[in-house]
């Protein structure tokens, strides 16, 4: 299984900037959230046994572990929240149809408090051309009917994410540190090499992406308005593109009820 | 340890590799530039601009340095896994600390804890800790400043700054107190627990649970802290490793689901660091030694904050098999400040430990009599009292109470510190009934020496044949040859090793080296000059980039253009440098370092307030010295002076103020080298030619480089700076082509005396072995000649002897062995010719260390004297009274080739007469500025006192002694009279006046105050009051005495005019005598 390309609703014809939109019909769009974004929200791989074996030596450390337990053996899914979601869609739709390789879950990478590392919600590697390229990208999810929706403006919009992502050289040498970090020893590694070797030609061999989940009706405003802005930094080979990823109307509000159903369903099937 | 090699796997690393080799070589030389443009920018002008371009191409850099330790990090913490690459991992976070050292800390609290804890760990894991620590002292304000005050709801940042400053305690190590505290600050968070974590996990909303497994994280990181503090100060837990896996592991796993990358990586850094961390602390080092190293490890990390050796220090332990015993003779090969002392320290415990039955004991040979002083006081202050360590005076004559403790059968010492021309006495003459364990010879590169090196290499062949049971550990700086000397001394062929650091890329410190020269200005100030600096490529590791660059100033001293000279530009040079830090201003005569100190001192301030090391020492001065004595202002503005015209305890206590930093400038002679290593931030030579010298010689690359390498500071300042004086172009030539030349191999005096011979065409000359050079060659076949029953046996044995000679090897390897042969023929000739001797003037040959040619000058000459001399004469009132019984020894000593220095006071104008005049005046108590008014000439008072310190503390206290030494044997043999038969009072008597005159006293009493460091100015008084209770008269027993004695004590001992107070007295004693 994997998640569908949809139907392409606009191509935006922008130099140097990849920009479309493509939308999903109910049933792609079930078959996606009880699948590959299911697995990424409830993070099967592997999350109980880690949790389990910090656990293990936490009265050896002298502090008081009660209030931890509490929280730890209660509210499993207290953190499934709409943006989560499709942020999960977002990162399995790029894997599935973008040549996109996103090495580690989405739960491990939720912004924490107080961590001073500025963050990116899609870390991974792009292929094209037979060319490895680390893909930095943002995520937002959305039901604003307006075009485009209001999270794209601001501070913390996905614009000015994006334009952080382009010129914070710092941000990217620590996300690509990490990365390294994580995927040594692993599958990945000879595709970290490639990239990393990539990056380090040229700073601009690396891959920036945008991408909005919507469930409205699909709009070529919502990434035309930022195109010619964003067009700016696509200077010496950078590449940044957008996607916008169009669900039925009024889907994302009924995100996590289908998530979680899935959920019992797959523990019921277990009993 | 790391090597070169890992360095160059490091280059060809994928990571690495992707960056062109140019572009990462420039980075480094731009790196460089920023390091020393921030520690020396404020004196010398480089104006280096840094671009954000170059900071943003060396953060990437960085990263891919630091990629390549990522990769490999395994190696740190499983070290099975045979995968990963630890040396690649250890020289890139080398590279990598080298890159982010150079950044700017960020001014966010919470950016910056990362930040420094990041290349804190990092340093670590470089084995860059002594680095670290220099990072720290030069960055310690904005580590330390802006302290970030959580509120209530904010637990994590509670606990974060908490644990940032646990760490910065950890990483810069500098009090046993506050790594003691760390464990109270972890209670203290958990008292806080209560009060904080459920305020902050209610203010987390849906972020709850990662915010839980973030302070579960944290906590475990906290039982690390507490673990690893734990460790440092006391040793404790012994399954360490075990715990501090569990407790990183779970705090790194928290990290990860809590989604906090920063924190991941920044816990498994501090992991590998931690690990780093105990295994290049003292106690890990040393816990599979013996029960007598972990006494003295517990003695060190308290008394002395010593927790974690350098990497060189832990590589010849755990690596290099320093202490591996299969291993007899071990040459250390480390530069000046790499920490020598603390592995012969552990090489003695070894040695004690196992001859610990036999109760065998430890000769530590050091070159001068400060040094000797020196490492006494710092191995008592190591060993504390369970391992007892004596010294040894240098005067070549074993006195009453040196004799007594020597000969003692129970442990009357464990080691015993002395000069080789000492050690050659007690060894020679088998003064010590006990096993010699181990010798170990401190600056052993004095081997080359002239004048001394062949005295010492014949001692190490000496203890070789006469102490079989000893092991060698020599230790020197920079020597290409070290295992050549290894196998030399070593039993059989695999038993010697050498341990150096010429594989690494280790250093103590960073330097610059340059020259400065004069640079006119033409403009409206008459006369006007400025000095620039021009930096010099050098052999050994130093900071190298081209250019030359303005020193801040101009006119310095005000003097004009046309009168500036190499003496002026090293003292302005001194003075502006000392901004940053002690320099040492190198004259090349003592009256050079005199005007350099006076210059500097005239253009500075007092000291507001004068610090009270100095107080304490302008009191000592007035008080030994005298009142006016100009040095005593000089120290209120923070100018020392350091010659050979001060006496030996003026000069350890200079050496004791640039050690606690409190001088501006210390204004020396290149005899400074042979003194302690007091590390400065900059040092100046006004010449690479040696004063001592009449001819002038240049010095050898070896001599520059020791003194050099005391310029920065282990963990204390920044880069170090040194400089020589430049004149013209020519000179610049010399200079730049000098500083270049290897240190090159150590050659024997030997293997020189002979080449000298052959390129004489002197070689088949068998009589030139009575040249003087060849003195002490003669002195070791005697001994060897002493040794053997009959002369067919020495001269079979000869080449056996021969071989134990470094310089016999090294003739003999050669190819062509046409000069060992000569050696070897010169040897057996002269061998045949003692045959001819009275076997008494060998044996008294042997006692006193005088050739036998000597002892029969010395012999006749007491012989034909006009007015004999008996042994009735031979008493402190007869020999120091108004006779002329001292004149008449001075007159024989005087005629005697082996005291020829004497003849340099003699040469100035004195006769015999005088010179006993002065020496009676010495021993009677007459101050030094007294003495120097009576007897000497000079342009100024401290010209006149400069010369009494180099009559009475070079030629007397050596010579005189000496000669007095071997004169009272001589009347004593003529007299008929067996010494051992005489009463023991007489023998005391007879046995102390070498002393008498070496300690400048005149009782025996007070010769033993003064053995044990009493000033000499109260020595009399207290020596008095020693008598009336006195037991056993033994050094022990004195010292026991003089630890007994309060500051009221003091007081009233002491002489009312004195300017020193009883407490004052007390304290410098305590300092002299490393009692503190």
């Amino acid at each position: 299984m994997s998640v569908a390309f949809g139907k392409k609703e606009y191509e935006i014809d922008a130099p140097q900037i990849i920009a479309y939109g493509v939308s999903h019909t109910d049933e792609e769009m079930i078959d996606a959230l009880t699948n590959e974004v299911y697995e990424k929200v409830y993070d099967v791989s592997g999350i109980t046994d880690l949790v389990d074996s910090v656990l293990i030596n936490l009265t050896d450390t002298g502090f008081d572990n009660s209030l931890l337990m509490q929280i730890f053996t209660s509210m499993n899914d207290d953190c499934i929240e709409d943006w989560v979601i499709g942020e999960a869609y977002a990162q399995a739709y790029l894997e599935d149809n973008f040549s996109s390789i996103l090495p580690w879950n989405l739960r491990r990478d939720i912004k924490k408090p107080g961590s001073s590392l500025p963050g990116a919600d899609i870390v991974g590697f792009h292929l094209q051309d037979e060319t490895v390229y680390f893909l930095f990208g943002e995520i937002k999810t959305s039901s604003d009917r307006n075009y485009p929706p209001s999270l794209m403006y601001g501070p913390t919009g996905l614009t000015k994410q994006l334009e952080d992502l382009c010129t914070e050289q710092n941000t990217i040498l620590s996300l690509i540190s990490y990365l390294g970090f994580r995927l040594k020893g692993t599958q990945h590694w000879s595709l970290y090499q490639n990239a990393f070797r990539n990056y380090y030609i040229n700073n601009f061999n690396v891959h920036i992406i945008g991408v909005l989940v919507r469930d409205v009706v699909p709009n070529k405003k919502d990434l035309s308005a930022k195109v010619n802005s964003l067009s700016s930094y696509c200077i010496n080979g950078r590449q940044i593109n957008l996607l916008a990823i169009y669900l039925p109307q009024g889907a994302i509000p009924k995100f996590v009820a289908i998530v979680k159903s899935e959920h019992e369903r797959r523990l019921s099937a277990k009993c | 340890m790391l090597k070169y090699d890992d360095l160059d796997r490091l280059e060809q690393h994928w990571a690495v590799a992707a960056i062109p080799k140019d572009v990462r070589e420039s980075c480094f030389r731009e790196i460089e530039k920023i390091i020393v443009q921030k520690s020396v920018g404020n004196q010398i002008e480089f104006n280096f601009s840094i671009s954000n371009q170059l900071e943003d191409e060396i953060r990437k850099i960085a990263a891919a340095y630091e990629l390549a330790a990522i990769e490999n990090i395994g190696s740190m913490i499983n070290q099975t896994n045979t995968t990963l690459d630890r040396g690649v991992f250890i020289a890139a976070s080398w590279k990598a600390y080298e890159l982010y050292r150079s950044m700017e800390i960020p001014d966010d609290y919470q950016q910056k804890i990362f930040f420094v804890l990041h290349i804190s760990a990092i340093a670590y894991c470089g084995e860059r800790w002594n680095d670290l620590r220099r990072w720290y002292a030069e960055n310690n304000n904005k580590i330390k400043k802006n302290k970030y005050i959580p509120q209530d709801h904010e637990w994590d940042m509670h606990m974060l700054t908490t644990l940032y400053e646990c760490w910065v305690s950890l990483f810069t190590k500098d009090e046993w107190a506050k790594l003691n505290e760390i464990q109270s600050h972890i209670v203290e968070l958990r008292q806080k627990q209560s009060q904080f974590e459920k305020v902050f996990l209610e203010s987390q909303g849906n972020l709850k649970k990662p915010a839980a497994f973030r302070l579960l994280s944290i906590y475990h990181w906290a039982k690390c802290t507490e673990l690893l503090a734990l460790y440092i100060t006391q040793g404790e837990p012994a399954n360490i490793t075990t715990q501090l896996d569990k407790h990183f592991e779970a705090a790194i796993e928290g990290a990860t689901l809590s989604g906090d990358p920063e924190l991941e990586v920044i816990l498994y850094w501090l992991y590998c660091a931690s690990r780093q961390m105990i295994e290049s602390s003292i106690w890990w080092i040393a816990r599979t030694i013996n029960s007598k190293t972990t006494d003295f490890v517990k003695h060190v990390t308290k008394a002395r904050a010593l927790f974690e050796m350098l990497p060189p220090q832990k590589a010849a332990i755990r690596e290099q098999g320093l202490l591996d015993q299969a291993s007899t003779a071990i040459v250390v090969e480390m530069p000046t400040s790499g920490g020598k002392t603390l592995l012969a320290e552990f090489k003695i415990l070894q040695a004690l430990n196992q001859f610990a039955a036999d109760k065998g004991w430890v000769a530590y040979v050091a070159p001068t009599r400060a040094l000797v002083s020196q490492i006494t006081r710092r191995l008592r202050k190591d060993f504390g009292p369970k391992i007892k360590v004596e010294q040894l005076s240098a005067a070549v004559d074993i006195d009453t109470f040196e004799e007594m403790m020597l000969s003692d059968k129970e442990r009357s010492f464990d080691v015993l510190v002395a000069t080789p021309e000492k050690l050659n006495l007690v060894i020679r003459n088998k003064r010590v009934p006990r096993p010699l364990a181990l010798v170990v010879m401190d600056e052993a590169h004095n081997i080359e020496d002239d004048e001394r090196g062949l005295r010492i290499e014949l001692l190490l062949a000496t203890v070789k044949s006469d102490c079989p049971t000893a092991n060698f550990l020599l230790l020197m700086p920079y020597v290409e040859n070290a295992h050549t000397l290894s196998k030399w001394l070593s039993s059989d062929i695999s038993s010697g090793k050498a341990i150096s650091i010429g594989s690494t890329p280790w250093q103590p410190n960073e330097r610059i080296v340059g020259l400065y020269r004069k640079s006119v200005i033409n403009d409206d100030i008459r006369g006007n000059w400025q000095i620039k600096f021009k930096t010099l490529a050098t052999t050994p590791k130093t900071i190298n980039f081209d250019g030359e660059y303005s020193i801040t100033g101009t006119k310095h001293f005000g003097v004009p253009q046309s009168s500036v000279n190499k003496t002026i530009l090293t003292a302005a040079m001194a003075k502006t440098m000392s901004e940053r830090g002690t320099s040492l201003a190198i004259g090349r005569t003592i009256n050079d370092s005199w005007n350099m100190a006076r210059r500097i001192s005239n253009e500075l301030d007092i000291l507001n307030p004068i610090p009270e090391q100095i107080l304490l020492v302008q009191k000592y001065l007035k008080s030994e010295i005298s009142p006016d004595f100009e040095l005593v202002d000089m120290l209120s503005k923070g100018v020392g002076v350091h010659n050979a015209g001060l006496s030996d305890e003026a000069r350890q206590l200079m050496e004791w103020l640039a050690e606690e930093g409190v001088l501006r400038v210390l204004c020396a002679t290149t005899t400074v080298a042979q003194g302690i290593n007091f590390p400065v931030s900059s040092v100046f030579m006004q010449s690479i030619y040696l004063s001592d010298d009449s001819y002038g010689r240049q010095m050898k690359p070896r001599e520059f480089w020791n003194l050099a390498g005391r310029a920065g500071r282990i963990g204390h300042s920044s880069v170090g700076v040194i400089g020589i004086a430049c004149e013209d172009d020519e000179d610049e030539a010399i200079i730049t082509s000098f500083v270049r030349e290897k240190t090159g191999e150590l050659i024997s005096r030997l293997v020189s005396m002979i080449n000298d011979l052959y390129e004489t065409g002197k070689l088949f000359n068998l009589n030139v072995i009575y040249n003087e050079e060849w003195t002490d060659f003669r002195c070791y076949i005697a001994h060897m000649c002493n040794e053997k029953e009959s002369l067919d046996e020495i001269i079979s044995d000869m080449e056996q002897l021969l071989r134990n000679t470094y310089g016999y090897n090294v003739l003999k390897s050669t190819r062509d062995g046409k000069k060992a042969k000569v050696l070897l023929d010169i040897a057996k000739a002269y061998a045949t010719k003692l045959k001819g001797y009275p076997k008494y003037i060998i044996s008294m040959a042997d006692q006193t260390g005088f050739s036998p040619e000597g002892i029969n000058a010395a012999l006749r000459e007491v012989r034909d004297l006009r007015q004999a001399i008996t042994v009735d004469n031979l008493e402190s009132q007869s020999i120091f009274g108004d006779g002329s019984e001292l004149a008449n020894l001075y007159g024989i000593m005087l005629r005697l080739p082996q005291l020829r220095q004497l003849a340099e006071i003699a040469g100035s104008g004195m006769d015999r007469k005088r010179i006993a005049a002065i020496t009676t005046d010495w021993v009677s108590g007459k101050t030094i500025k007294e003495i120097a008014m009576s007897y000497f000439t000079g342009n100024s008072d401290t010209d006149k006192i400069t010369n009494a310190c180099r009559a009475i503390y070079k030629q007397i206290a050596n010579y005189s002694t000496w000669g007095l030494s071997v004169l009272t044997k001589a009347i004593t043999k003529l007299s008929g009279i067996d010494f051992d038969s005489l009463p023991d009072e007489k023998k005391r008597e007879i046995n102390s006046l070498p002393a008498m005159i070496y300690h400048g006293v005149n009782t025996p009493e007070a010769v033993l105050m003064r053995m044990n460091a009493v000033p000499r100015s109260i020595a009399h008084q207290m020596g008095k009051k020693y008598a009336e209770e006195a037991d056993k008269y033994t050094v022990q027993e004195a010292r026991e005495f003089i630890k007994s004695l309060d500051v009221k004590n003091w007081d009233d001992l002491r002489d009312k005019k004195s300017f020193l107070s009883g407490k004052d007295y007390k304290d410098i004693w305590e300092l002299l005598a490393g009692e503190a």
